[in-house]
């Protein structure tokens, strides 16, 4: 099957944008980097950057026109820009030097020599270390040629009491990864604001929160409080936590979605009045400039408008002017060495540890975060995916092995050997109940069967069928011989009473399936639909909503109940929180499970409804079992309507 | 998930592979790699070769294959019809140890140089992914191009079995060389009372459409379909309308020499003895303003360099006392006598030329050329009004679906060399064919070109060029039997010339050859066996200086006519349309067949074929074998509608695809196209050369024949059993050859170099470069074909604009400029090969 868009490895930005949202506490932020070290992933510009930087110990530049001191303890770490600004120099005269935005005259390595100006001004000579942090190496998933370049730096930054450096990557990447004192340039300057002499710009800024600076290292403030000194400060609508990225990180997502948050961010930009936009990482800059010099591009660019941090401080200062943006201010060094990284056979296991796998194992796959996320990126399937390779070399829980053996012992994942019930008669549809409508909540199969007769839809429940398979899919195992098994007899359309089951069955089988809520949307007025004093609250399934958008069509079944009054969490629809019960998540850790289910039952009790209603018997199950408040299937709903009216 | 498992098979090629690389060592380490067994063969490429790899495949369930043998250009179509049978036929990967390895480094070296090799095509096997094919039409037309004997057979032929075809000669006249000459050998039969039935059958059929005067500007396409642009250069005179009656070429000029450039002569002549000096013709001259006739004593005079050709003069005199001479007063050296006898500036090259057009010379045509643009000689005297100003070039667009090949040979060029060519009275064999010739300028009459004296003596000297290292290393095959010939049939006309031939070997083999031979040596012609040294002016006679090898002593041949049996070089057309179409040519230029001794008139390319002296020197007969041949190939070619072409071509992954357009701006064949806002490539329109993926930032092209996860595997798996290895690019046209070829030759070089065959420089992107240092390499090279000869058109200006960019970034990057570099080479050129390869060792260590 075709992969989906927002699928890929390369896909999710590590913006951070989603951390806050997960139910469970997910640590994306280290899951990613192992999965695309799992599953191999590769960088844009033909992953050209992220070989460049296992050179790291080798490189070799130098600054001119700046004061250094070889035995400072002040280091300053200016990233790799010079590299980037020879890889995309203009080519004159040459076919194709200029193809693939690849032609540009800025040169980014600047914005590290105007935080040198502006230290050398405040009586700063700094060490350079010319080296790349290796942040994208580890977030790409290289993490053997991060370890390499970990160890192969550390000699680097002896007797260094403080690193500073004008990139937000670098930040993070020196301080958390590579565990060295680490400031960037903006919280220096902000720390020196009243030693530095500069004259207002007569510009209006607006800044734009880098995730590592942002997010990843909770700077706001200082950018923003040198912005305002020297300028006049303008927001982007989504600011500080809520900023979203530059499209674009560890050369990873050079595509159509990363592009599509570029357009938005620069269109936003232009229409702010402002001249310029104002960043904290250099690599924000490089990546929202390609808007300008791709092929194809509408935009041409007459003069630079996003700059740095730094050449804003620099140029208020007068140690720097905007046509300083296109001189090249470094030199090669002589160097020439030679690299050895012995070719190794990847290796996850040494980078999994307890926690990660119970972080892994915590998802609940219930989308939250793909909601949250700007390039929609689909989360739950790179957990999935994850899983697979934690089955395959048996680190997944018991819990979820047991779940495996009964599934292909007895069809299904409780375990039951009895069949109880089907519908031998050949129709033109087939009920897929599901196995907990078959095996924990046979009263939704009763009202089902109840609402179709109603309705005087024939259907068969083959004998043969089995478990859809979709909690084995959702905890990492494959599921191609009961796939096999269940597609031999689902030649018919299907409709199903289980969020789960109409998930697996529309994504991973193919084929056409509905869920009852979509059939009684279409034809809930022809019920004889007695009145039902009630008040209850719909708890959105995560692979109905979520997953398929279905939010309107329970409503309406729900609400075509005469005297019956229909409330909402707070958290409703694409914001619905999960029961718990999700992914594996109830078999492997029930407390944490339960603890999810009694918050949103909790909220219910205080709602003071009658009952709560789902679509999904999963939802059902998790839900009923740590509240007394009645929980009902939307058929069951019905059911109890339809009776009174006989 | 299933383990795959991949068998490698290791060809011994008897001892050609087995004599240097221990097999057994290989073997061993082979098996040492998880997920891989090994298989040895003294033959892979024999029946029970073939039969052992199909059994593996299936008894031991191989997912994919790794044949270690020869070059993939020998048996790549066995292997691939071999493993096809079993999987998909682009799961196997070929590795060259026996031209790149055992051929070319010793023992442990080669050994040590064959596993890293065989490991990097393990590493590139894993993630080789199936490759599907899809059915495309074949069209039925046929291009034949040369118009000589082989190219007129394999029209006839072809045009017989019902193609269309179309016949492109880049001279005015269908014929070649055949029609120059004079007899053939072994029966002495007139060369043009054979081929002129077949330059009318050619003229009449038809199925043929003939384009003489024409060339082949473009070649575009694929095997079954490809689009040809056809210039056809102006004749100046109306095909339609011309009847070929000569009256406009007429001439009295009677010289074999003429002097260099042209010579203008006069164009009409006054009978003294008729004039009766009326001066009617001197008025009408006056008074159309030319003035070309004067009153004179008895006889108005005339100056040729007034007369514009009205002939006026001719058709009003009362005593038709003024005749026309010339038509045309240019005269230039005849191309189809071979320099000797004259043309005019219209002309047709030979009386029985077809067509029979004639045509003018713009560089020489006075009117043409604007030396007199109211020269009209050819207008007054051409009844059917067909000479035109105003013609220029003609293009014509075809789509044919196969190619024939016949674009022959031409003499090699000696001059300034010891033969001392430049005096008139030395010719070469060809220039005798014409003297030789009844039609010819002399009418048959062997004579010295100075003055015009049947010589006395005539010395024949063979192997000129040919043979000899300085020159062509080659024998030119035809050249004893033509020259027995001639000596023959000179012999037989004048027997009291003294006739010799200097010669090396006679080399008389073939079917009556040998009694040739022997009833020609019976003439009295003297044989001397010899190399001739030196071919010295006296003044008065030639002198031919040769060592008498039977006799053991240096002899002085005083000879009153020298003819030179020289060499045979592919013609300028064959070379030109080798390259055009990216043929394989040898080191001599020669077009190589797809093998020299079972597939002699295939080439490397589907759809495209050979016949005649493109592919190397041979006699008449023999072309005309070889054209029925290709045209029996051609057509088991067309036979199908549609041919099954395998998609390794790119493809975008829409949902990647930023739509910057970059691919569609640099592809060279316009294969990429925008559709509904999605760019999407042309599948039959891609060539694979992969360049777009190169160039596509967002990593949404993949070449689906060789993804950038395979390359680099391909350089991780050398380089992790041989980290200070050079790895080298190389073109699949070009320099993969030339390594091949060094190979053949036996020429030793570094076995640190490892090569990576590419489809072309262009596909080399930066990053397969920085992952071969970042693994450790000693020095990248990337090799290409020369400038303005890749076979993408621009693939390898691509690659050097990257080495450009590479290379500063090295230098920042502390491994140095110099460890990469890009070298451009033919594919013949395999000295420059190891020179190349030398040099940049020692540049790297």
């Amino acid at each position: 099957m075709k992969e989906k868009i927002g699928n890929r490895e390369t896909e999710c930005l590590l913006c951070k944008l989603c951390e806050e949202g997960c139910p469970t506490g997910v640590d994306l932020i280290r899951l990613v980097p192992l999965s695309r070290y799992i599953h191999g992933a590769r960088g844009g510009h033909g992953s050209m950057f992220l070989t460049l930087i296992s050179f790291s110990p080798l490189f070799s530049w130098k600054y001119t026109e700046v004061e250094i001191d070889e035995n400072s303890e002040i280091a300053f770490f200016p990233g790799c820009t010079p590299i980037f600004d020879v890889a995309f120099e203009v080519v004159e005269g040459e076919p194709y030097g200029n193809y693939s935005a690849m032609g540009r005259d800025r040169k980014y390595s600047n914005m590290g020599y105007a935080a040198l100006k502006v230290l050398n001004k405040l009586g700063i000579k700094p060490k350079i270390l010319t080296a790349c942090c290796g942040h994208d190496l580890y977030y790409s998933g290289m993490l053997d040629e991060f370890e390499e370049l970990k160890n192969s730096l550390r000699g680097l930054f002896e007797n260094v009491r403080l690193v500073i450096t004008p990139c937000a990557e670098c930040l993070h990447s020196l301080r958390d990864l590579h565990g060295v004192p680490t400031v960037h340039i903006s919280q220096f300057i902000v720390e020196n604001l009243e030693k530095i002499e500069g004259r207002r710009l007569p510009f209006k800024f607006i800044y734009h929160d880098s995730c590592r600076l942002g997010r990843y290292s909770k700077i706001y403030d200082e950018p923003r409080k040198i912005i305002e000194t020297f300028g006049e400060l303008v927001e982007f609508k989504e600011n500080r936590e809520s900023s979203k990225c530059c499209g674009v990180s560890s050369w990873m997502n050079c595509n159509a979605t990363a592009k599509r948050e570029r357009e938005k961010k620069i269109e936003e930009f232009e229409g702010s009045g402002a001249e310029f936009l104002v960043v904290s990482c250099p690599k924000c800059a490089i990546h929202l400039d390609c808007i300008y010099y791709e092929e194809g591009s509408k935009r041409r660019r007459e003069r630079v408008n996003i700059i740095d941090i730094s050449e804003l401080t620099a140029m208020a200062m007068g140690l720097y002017s905007l046509d300083e943006v296109w001189k090249r201010r470094f030199e090669r060094d002589d160097g020439s060495k030679r690299l050895f990284i012995p070719p190794k056979e990847r290796d996850p296991l040494k980078y999994i540890d307890e926690e990660l796998r119970d972080s892994l194992f915590s998802c609940t796959t219930c989308y939250y975060c793909t909601s949250l996320c700007s390039v929609n990126h689909e989360t739950p399937h790179l957990i999935e995916k994850l899983r697979s390779f934690f089955v395959s070399h048996d680190l997944n829980p018991e819990k979820h092995r047991i779940i495996y053996r009964n599934t292909i012992e007895t069809g299904n994942p409780y375990g039951e050997r009895e069949e109880i019930f089907y519908e031998r008669e050949e129709h033109e549809l087939i009920y897929f109940p599901g196995c907990t409508t078959k095996f924990r909540m046979k009263n939704v199969y009763e009202s089902t069967k109840e609402v179709l007769s109603a309705l005087r839809v024939s259907y068969s429940v083959p004998k043969d069928l089995v478990c859809c398979g979709s909690p084995l899919l959702r905890s990492g195992y494959k599921i191609d011989e009961i796939k096999k098994k269940n597609l031999g007899i689902l030649k018919k359309p299907v409709i199903t009473s289980c969020a789960g089951c109409h998930a697996t069955l529309q994504n991973d089988y193919g084929i056409e399936v509905e869920h009852i809520v979509e059939v009684l949307a279409r034809r809930v007025e022809e019920l004889p639909l007695k009145k039902l004093e009630m008040k209850v609250v719909y708890h959105d399934p995560c692979h109905l909503g979520r997953e398929f958008k279905i939010y309107e069509e329970p409503r309406e079944v729900i609400e075509a109940i005469p005297g019956l009054r229909l409330v909402e969490f707070e958290e409703n629809r694409e914001n619905s929180l999960c029961c718990g019960g999700g992914g594996g998540l109830r078999a492997w850790n029930p407390t944490k499970s339960q603890e999810l289910a009694k918050k949103r039952m909790e909220e219910a009790e205080k709602m003071a409804v009658d009952a709560v209603v789902s679509s999904c018997p999963f939802c059902k199950l998790n839900l009923q079992s740590v509240s007394e408040m009645e929980v009902l299937d939307v058929t069951e709903l019905l059911a109890r309507a339809l009776k009174k009216s006989f | 998930m299933p383990e795959e498992l991949i068998g490698v098979f290791i060809c011994h090629c008897g001892n050609n592979i087995a004599g240097e690389v221990d097999i057994q060592k290989v073997k061993e380490t082979i098996n040492s790699w998880p997920g891989v067994i090994a298989e040895d063969y003294v033959f892979l490429c024999s029946e029970a070769g073939q039969e052992m790899i199909k059994r593996a495949i299936e008894e031991k369930k191989l997912s994919k294959v790794v044949i270690a043998a020869c070059s993939p250009s020998h048996h790549s179509q066995v292997f691939r019809e071999c493993i096809g049978e079993k999987l998909n036929p682009f799961l196997w990967e070929f590795i060259n140890i026996r031209e790149q390895c055992s051929w070319v480094h010793k023992g442990e070296d080669a050994t040590k140089k064959a596993i890293a090799l065989i490991r990097g095509g393990v590493e590139k096997a894993r993630l080789l992914k199936p490759v599907e094919s899809i059915n495309v039409p074949i069209h039925k037309d046929v291009l034949v191009i040369g118009g000589g004997i082989a190219g007129m057979q394999a029209s006839l032929e072809l045009a017989s079995k019902g193609y269309r075809v179309y016949l492109v000669e880049r001279e005015p006249s269908i014929g070649g060389k055949m029609v120059k000459l004079d007899k053939t050998f072994p029966t002495d039969d007139c060369s043009m009372c054979t081929i002129s039935p077949k330059l009318s059958e050619i003229a009449q059929n038809k199925n043929i459409t003939l384009l003489t005067y024409s060339e082949v500007d473009e070649i575009e396409g694929r095997p079954g379909e490809y689009k040809v642009r056809i210039r056809k250069k102006p004749r100046y005179v109306d095909e339609s309308l011309c009847t070929g009656c000569g009256l406009c070429a007429k001439s009295n000029y009677k010289k074999l020499i003429v002097p260099e450039g042209y010579e203008l002569v006069d164009r009409i002549k006054i009978e003294r003895e008729k004039c009766v000096n009326c001066e009617l013709c001197v008025k009408l001259c006056n008074e159309f303003g030319y003035g070309a006739l004067q009153n004179g004593d008895d006889c108005p005079k005339y100056d040729t360099l007034k007369c514009v050709g009205c002939f006026e003069c001719v058709k009003k005199c009362p005593k038709e006392a003024i005749e026309i001479t010339n038509v045309c007063p240019v005269r230039v050296a005849s191309e189809f006598n071979e320099g000797l006898g004259a043309r005019g500036a219209i002309y047709v090259p030979f009386p029985q030329a077809v067509p029979s057009t004639h045509l003018r010379d713009p560089e020489n045509c006075l009117r043409l050329n604007g030396k007199m643009p109211e020269c009209r000689g050819c207008f007054s005297v051409c009844e059917a009004n067909a000479i035109v100003d105003d013609d220029e070039d003609e293009i014509i667009e075809l789509t044919v679906g196969a190619i024939v090949i016949a674009t022959g040979y031409e003499l090699r060029d000696m001059s300034e060399s010891e033969y001392n060519v430049e005096h008139p009275n030395v010719i070469t064999a060809l220039q005798l064919e014409r003297l030789l010739s009844s039609q010819g300028p002399t009418g048959g009459k062997v004579v010295r070109p100075s003055d015009g004296r049947i010589p006395k003596s005539i010395t024949f000297i063979q192997c000129v060029g040919s043979r000899d290292l300085r020159y062509n290393p080659y024998c030119s095959k035809i050249c004893c039997m033509y020259a027995l010939k001639q000596a023959r049939l000179i012999k037989q006309e004048h027997p009291e010339v003294e006739v010799r031939i200097c010669y090396m070997d006679i080399r008389a083999s073939g079917r009556w050859y040998e009694e040739y031979y022997k009833s020609t040596r019976e003439l009295g012609i003297d044989f001397i066996r010899g190399n001739v040294a030196e071919v010295i002016d006296d003044g008065e006679d030639l002198i031919v200086k040769v060592e008498d090898t039977l006799e053991g002593e240096i002899k002085e041949l005083h000879s009153e006519l020298v003819v030179l049996s020289v060499s045979m070089n592919p013609s300028d057309g064959t070379l030109e349309i080798a390259k055009k179409l990216g043929l394989k040519s040898g080191e001599d230029g020669f077009i190589d067949p797809l093998h020299p001794k079972i597939e002699p008139v295939d080439t490397l390319q589907e759809g495209i074929y050979i016949a005649g002296t493109c592919s190397g020197p041979k006699p008449i007969q023999e072309s005309i074998a070889e054209a029925n041949a290709t045209a029996s190939r051609v057509s088991t070619f067309l036979k199908d509608d549609l041919m099954s072409v395998p998609l390794t071509t790119g493809v975008i992954d829409p949902s990647i695809c930023i739509l910057c357009k970059t691919c569609l701006e640099i592809c060279s064949f316009d294969a990429v196209r925008e559709e509904n806002g999605e760019l999407k490539v042309e599948e039959i329109s891609c060539h694979s050369c992969g360049k777009c993926s190169v160039y596509c930032p967002s990593n949404a092209m993949t070449l689906r024949g060789l993804t950038d996860e395979q390359i680099e595997a391909q350089i991780r798996g050398i380089l992790a059993e041989d980290p200070d290895s050079i790895i080298a690019f190389c073109c699949q046209h070009c320099s993969y050859n030339a390594a091949d070829l060094a190979g053949l030759s036996k020429k030793k070089y570094s076995s640190k170099i490892k090569i990576i065959r590419v489809p072309c420089s262009g596909r080399v992107s930066i990053n397969h470069i920085l992952v071969a240092f970042k693994f450790g390499a000693r020095g990248v090279m990337v090799t290409g074909c020369k400038e303005g000869e890749c076979h993408y058109i621009d693939g390898n200006l691509s690659a050097k604009e990257k080495i450009l960019k590479l290379k500063k970034l090295l230098d920042l990057c502390g491994i140095g400029a110099h460890r990469v570099e890009m070298f451009n080479m033919s594919s013949s050129e395999a000295q420059k090969w190891v020179e190349c390869v030398n040099e940049f060792e020692r540049r790297c260590s």
